[in-house]
């Protein structure tokens, strides 16, 4: 389980249009809000 | 601001279409790994659960919210943490 003060797990995921995202590319240096849901179609 | 799901990237197209979303909707398929790496991974659902996490300049997370399934999230907390870091 991922705690407050721990180092956040980096990943590499696909984005809708097909680039890579990984976390330690896009939040260097930024702040990121992270939010998992569901399923697409559902209030986030 | 990232979102994260089981979906796969044509269902998140779709829908990033759909409502117009101009944030990265990233596709966790199909077995969640990322959801599991935090924990907020619903093994019975075959997704994640709604969870937030704020994380800061250095890659720590300094909020995390998790709610189940059915309810909505008060995202004025972690935006209330956002804006006070620097």
């Amino acid at each position: 389980m991922a705690e407050v003060g721990e180092r956040a797990p980096n990943f590499a995921l696909k984005d809708q249009a097909g680039n890579t995202v990984s976390l330690s590319d896009f939040g260097v240096h930024k702040k990121v809000l992270l939010v998992f849901y569901v399923l697409a179609w559902t209030p986030i | 601001m990232l979102g994260v799901s089981v979906d796969s990237r044509f269902t998140q197209r779709a829908w990033a279409e759909k409502m117009g979303f101009n944030f990265p909707l990233l596709s966790d398929f199909p077995h969640g790994d990322v959801a599991q790496a935090y924990g907020v991974y619903l093994p019975k659902n075959g997704t994640a659960t709604r969870a937030t996490f704020v994380i800061d300049q250095e890659g720590i997370i300094r909020y995390k919210l998790v709610t189940n399934t059915g309810t909505e999230r008060d995202h004025r907390e972690a935006l209330e943490v956002l804006r006070a870091m620097p």
